[in-house]
C-alpha cells in the first residue's frame, strides 16, 4: 500500500495490495493525506481487494468528499476489487442520490458511481 | 407415509422442477446473481425440509451441493459448464433419491467427489471452514450447524431488494428451524423501522455490523440505507470509529423483543429504535404507503411547519428538503427508502391475497369434473322436461339452472387448465443433454406457455412432444461444422410455440435443421412397401407417410430415435387426444411439425346426429358443414360415395353401410363434412339433431373392441350416444372399401 506521484508530476497513484480493515485504516489515512497535500488528481488501483471491512469503507467516504470538496480528484478504478461494490452493499451505502457535502453525481456511492 | 412427509414430497419435486429450471438459465447467464439465489434457495429450502421431514440422506447430500453454490453466491467459484452439469447430475440424483428411499449411496459419493474435485481447484478461494466441510464431505453434520456465516468469508450475498426466505412458498429449511425461532411464514407479517445509532466504539469493541445486519436480513425482507453524513473529513476522521448509522426496514413475522436480540450486547452503548409502521392483518390494504413528508414529520427529521412553507415551492419534495437543508439527503434517501419497502410489501400483500392458493388432490378435481358432467346431463334432462310441460315457472327454473350449471362447468373445466410451460420447461433439459450427446449445438425458445390445456391432455402430451423434439435433434439439426458449411449459425434453434385455435391449440415444434427430403421418403416408403411404384401423392400425403407403421428413414438405429416405431406411435397419441399432427418442411431450412388439441377432453361440443334409430356424436370442432344428400345427388355420382358441393367432390362414408343398418334409409340424408388430413370427408346419417355439450364417459369392457368410438355421452332423456372417432372411421372405411376392390 502506498502513494507515489506519477511521472508527469500532475498526478499521483495510490495502489492498494492489501485488505483494507481495522487494522490498517490508519496507515491508509496517511497515504490518503500525504497524496492529499502533493497533487489535485489521485488514481487509487487495486492490485487486489481480499477484504474490506466498514472501517476501510468509511474512511474511502471520508477521503472522497474531502478530496471533491477541495475540487480534487480522487478517481478510484474498482477494477480487481468487486468485493468493494458488494460490501457497500450490504451495509445499505448504495443509493440514488449522493449526500450534501460533494456534488450529488460524484458522490462515492451512487449507483452508477460505484458499479 | 404420513401426508406431511407426502407434501413434503410433492412440494420437493416442483422444487427440483424450479431447480433445473434454474440451471439451465444459469448456464446461460452464469453471472446473473438473481438466479444464482434461486438454485441457492431451491437447495436450501430442499435440505431444510428434507431434514425436517426425516429425509437425512437427501439433507447431507443437498447440503454438500449448497455448499459449493455458497461459494458461488459469495464470488468465490465460477459458474462453468462442469458445474452446471454437476448440478443437473445432482439433482437428478436427489429426484431419484425421494423416489428410491433406500438408494445405494456410491452414486451420491461420485457425486459428491466431483464436486469436491471441481470446489478444491487451486483457483477458487475458499475459507478454511467452508473447505473442511466440502473437502471432507462430513456427512454428520447436523442440519442446524450447516450454514455458514457471513463474516467467515462465505456469505450470502443478500442484496436488500432479494426475496427473504421467509416470502418463500417453502422455507422449511432455514436456519431458524433447528433452533427455538420459527419460520416466519405463518407468522403476521409486520413491518418495523428500525433506527440504529452506534456507539463510536462499536468497531473497536470488535462488533462486526456486517453481522448484525445479516441478523436482522435473515428475519425476512430488508431495506437497509447507511447515513453517512457524520463522517468527518479526512483531517478529521478518526478511522477506527464508527461514523455511520442506519435505517433499517424489515418486513418479518417475528416480534418485536426477537429484533431487540439481536442487539442485546451492544444495546447499551448503542442508540436503536423500533417502531412498527405496517402490519399485516390490518384492514387498510392502502398499497400506498404514508408521503415523504409525513414520514419525516412522525420521525420528528423536520416540523410540519417547515414542510408547509417548503411545499410551496412547488418541486420535487426531496430535492427542495435538500436544498433547503431541511432534510439530509440520507434522511430523505431513507426516508424514501422506506415509502418503497412499504409500498412494495403492501403490493405483494395484496397480490398474495388475491393469488391465495390451496393445494388438492387430483383425483379430487376428476371427481368434481365427473359430477359437474353428471350435473350437465341431469341439467339437459330438465330442461328437456319443463319445455314439453310447457310451465312457465318450471321452464323459468329451468333455464336458471342451466345458467348456472353452464358457469360451474366452465369454472370447473378452468381449474384443471394448467399452461402450457409445465410442459415447455422440462423439454429444455431434453434439448440441452440431447444436444451435448450428439456433439450438436441447439438452442430452445418458447412462446406462448402461458397457454392453457386441460391436466389430463398436457399429461398425455409429453411423450410424443419428447419424441418429435429427439427426431429434430437426432434427424433434423446438422452438426455444428455441416451448418456452418452451409452458411447457417453453428448452432441450431427449435423453437415451441402455442397458440389458442379456437376449441383448439395449435403446438407448433419447428427446427432450422436441414429439413426432410420427399424424394427420400418416396424411396423408403416404395422399399418397404408401404406405397406401389405408381402411386401419386401430394407433398402433404408424401410426409404423412412418416406416420406409417416402421417407417424410419434413419440408416442407423440409435437409442434417441431410428427405431421406426416412433411416428405412427406420436399420431396415435395425439389423435386419441382427439388431435390432429401434420408436417411441413423446406430442404435446408428446416420442418414445422403442428398439433392440433383439444382444450379439454372432458366435455367437447359435439354434433349429434341419427343413424337409424341410435344418436351419434360428431366434434363439432372437426366439422366443416353439412349438405343434404337426395337419391337425385346418388344417381348423380352413379354408386360412388361421393358428394358434389360447389363444383367440389367430397368423398364420403356411408354410416349406415358401415354399422350394418337394416332398415331403409330416409329419402334425404345428410352429409357432415369433417377435415381429416387437411382433406374434406363426408360422414352419411340421417339427421342432424343438432349442437350438443358432450360430456365424455369413457367405454366399459364391452366397447373395448370399438376403436372407432372415442367415449359416449348421456343425452337429456337418460339414452346413451356413442361420441365417433372420425380419423378411425377413415382408417376403417378405407379398410373395408379396399378388401371390397380385392373380392
Amino acid at each position: 500500500m502506498n502513494f507515489q506521484m506519477d511521472t508527469s508530476g500532475q498526478s499521483g497513484t495510490i495502489t492498494i495490495d492489501e485488505p483494507l480493515t481495522i487494522e490498517n485504516v490508519s496507515d491508509m489515512k496517511t497515504i490518503f493525506l500525504d497524496a492529499y497535500k502533493n497533487t489535485n488528481h489521485v488514481n487509487i488501483q487495486f492490485t487486489s481487494l481480499t477484504d474490506i471491512d466498514l472501517n476501510g469503507l468509511q474512511l474511502f467516504c471520508s477521503a472522497h468528499r474531502t478530496f471533491s470538496q477541495a475540487k480534487k480528484i480522487l478517481n478510484i478504478d474498482l477494477t480487481n476489487a468487486s468485493i468493494f461494490t458488494k460490501k457497500a452493499k450490504q451495509l445499505g451505502l448504495i443509493r440514488h442520490q449522493g449526500c450534501h457535502f460533494e456534488q450529488s453525481e460524484n458522490c462515492l456511492w451512487r449507483q452508477q458511481n460505484s458499479r | 407415509m404420513d401426508k406431511q412427509q407426502e407434501a413434503y414430497r410433492e412440494e420437493a419435486y416442483e422444487l427440483l422442477a424450479e431447480l433445473e429450471i434454474s440451471l439451465l438459465e444459469l448456464e446461460e447467464a452464469p453471472d446473473d446473481e438473481d438466479v444464482i439465489d434461486q438454485v441457492f434457495r431451491a437447495m436450501h429450502t430442499i435440505k431444510g425440509s428434507s431434514a425436517m421431514f426425516g429425509f437425512e440422506a437427501i439433507a447431507a447430500f443437498t447440503h454438500e451441493v449448497e455448499t459449493v453454490f455458497d461459494l458461488v453466491r459469495s464470488g468465490h467459484m465460477p459458474v462453468t459448464k462442469e458445474l452446471v452439469n454437476l448440478a443437473l447430475k445432482s439433482r437428478d440424483q436427489i429426484k431419484h433419491m425421494l423416489n428410491t428411499p433406500n438408494v445405494d449411496s456410491s452414486a451420491n459419493e461420485e457425486i459428491i467427489k466431483q464436486l469436491k474435485s471441481l470446489s478444491s481447484d487451486p483457483k477458487i478461494s475458499i475459507h478454511e471452514a467452508d473447505e473442511d466441510s466440502i473437502l471432507e464431505g462430513d456427512s454428520e453434520t447436523p442440519i442446524s450447524e450447516m450454514d455458514t456465516d457471513m463474516d467467515k468469508g462465505t456469505a450470502p450475498d443478500r442484496s436488500t431488494e432479494n426475496m427473504p426466505e421467509s416470502d418463500l412458498d417453502l422455507d422449511f429449511g432455514s436456519k431458524e428451524d433447528t433452533t427455538e425461532k420459527v419460520s416466519t411464514d405463518t407468522a403476521v407479517s409486520v413491518t418495523y423501522r428500525i433506527r440504529f445509532r452506534p456507539n463510536h466504539n462499536l468497531l473497536i469493541q470488535g462488533t462486526n455490523p456486517f453481522q448484525l445486519i445479516n441478523d436482522i436480513q435473515e428475519l425476512g425482507d430488508t431495506t437497509i440505507v447507511a447515513q453517512t453524513n457524520k463522517i468527518p473529513d479526512l483531517f478529521e476522521i478518526e478511522p477506527e470509529h464508527c461514523y455511520i448509522h442506519w435505517d433499517i426496514i424489515l418486513t418479518t413475522g417475528q416480534d418485536l423483543d426477537y429484533i431487540r436480540d439481536i442487539f442485546i450486547f451492544i444495546e447499551d452503548n448503542c442508540d436503536i429504535q423500533i417502531d412498527i409502521i405496517d402490519k399485516d392483518g390490518d384492514i387498510e390494504y392502502r398499497s400506498d404507503y404514508k408521503k415523504l413528508g409525513e414520514i419525516l414529520i412522525e420521525r420528528k427529521d423536520i416540523s410540519s411547519d417547515l414542510l408547509k412553507q417548503t411545499l410551496q415551492k412547488q418541486r420535487r419534495l426531496g430535492e427542495i428538503l435538500v436544498e433547503s437543508q431541511v432534510a439530509d439527503s440520507g434522511q430523505v434517501e431513507s426516508a424514501l427508502a422506506e415509502q418503497n419497502h412499504i409500498k412494495h410489501v403492501r403490493e405483494k400483500r395484496k397480490q398474495d391475497t388475491a393469488t391465495s392458493s390451496i393445494r388438492v388432490d387430483a383425483l379430487k378435481l376428476d371427481t368434481l369434473v365427473d359430477l359437474v358432467g353428471e350435473l350437465v346431463t341431469v341439467q339437459a334432462s330438465l330442461s328437456q322436461k319443463a319445455f314439453s310441460s310447457e310451465d312457465t315457472e318450471l321452464i323459468g327454473i329451468a333455464e336458471q339452472v342451466e345458467r348456472l350449471t353452464a358457469d360451474l362447468r366452465d369454472n370447473t373445466m378452468s381449474i384443471r387448465m394448467l399452461p402450457i410451460s409445465t410442459t415447455f420447461s422440462t423439454f429444455k433439459r431434453l434439448v440441452r443433454d440431447l444436444s451435448n450427446e450428439l456433439g450438436k449445438e441447439v438452442a430452445m425458445s418458447t412462446e406462448g406457455g402461458k397457454t392453457e390445456l386441460d391436466k389430463k391432455v398436457i399429461e398425455r402430451l409429453n411423450d410424443p412432444m419428447v419424441h418429435i423434439i429427439r427426431n429434430c435433434i437426432d434427424h433434423g439439426i446438422e452438426t455444428p461444422d455441416v451448418r456452418e458449411k452451409s452458411g447457417k449459425s453453428r448452432s441450431g434453434m427449435i423453437s415451441l410455440i402455442a397458440v389458442h385455435s379456437g376449441a383448439n391449440v395449435l403446438i407448433k415444434i419447428s427446427d432450422d435443421g436441414a429439413g426432410i427430403n420427399p424424394q427420400k421418403i418416396l424411396s423408403i416408403a416404395l422399399e418397404k412397401g408401404i406405397i406401389s411404384p405408381d402411386t401419386e401423392l401430394s407433398e402433404t400425403e408424401t410426409y404423412n407417410l412418416l406416420f406409417a407403421p416402421g417407417f424410419s428413414t434413419a440408416k442407423t438405429v440409435s437409442d434417441i430415435s431410428g427405431r421406426g416405431v416412433g411416428m405412427d406411435v406420436v399420431k396415435r397419441s395425439i389423435e386419441a387426444l382427439r388431435g390432429t399432427i401434420e408436417i411441413e418442411s423446406e430442404i435446408g431450412v428446416g420442418t414445422t411439425i403442428t398439433l392440433k388439441l383439444p382444450l379439454t377432453l372432458a366435455i367437447i361440443d359435439g354434433l349429434l346426429v341419427e343413424i337409424g334409430k341410435e344418436y351419434y356424436v360428431l366434434p363439432l370442432s372437426a366439422v366443416e358443414e353439412c349438405v343434404e344428400l337426395t337419391q337425385a345427388d346418388r344417381d348423380k355420382s352413379k354408386g360412388r360415395n361421393i358428394a358434389w358441393v360447389r363444383d367440389e367432390i367430397i368423398p364420403y362414408i356411408p354410416l349406415r353401410d358401415i354399422f350394418q343398418i337394416q332398415s331403409p334409409p330416409p329419402p334425404i340424408e345428410q352429409v357432415v363434412i369433417v377435415e381429416i388430413d387437411n382433406a374434406l370427408i363426408g360422414f352419411v346419417v340421417d339427421n342432424i339433431i343438432g349442437e350438443h355439450q358432450t360430456v365424455i364417459k369413457s367405454l366399459g369392457r364391452v366397447y373395448r373392441g370399438a376403436k372407432e368410438f372415442s367415449g359416449a355421452t348421456i343425452l337429456a332423456d337418460g339414452s346413451v350416444a356413442l361420441i365417433m372417432d372420425v380419423h378411425r372411421l377413415c382408417l376403417l372405411a378405407e379398410t373395408l372399401e379396399r378388401k371390397k376392390v380385392e373380392r
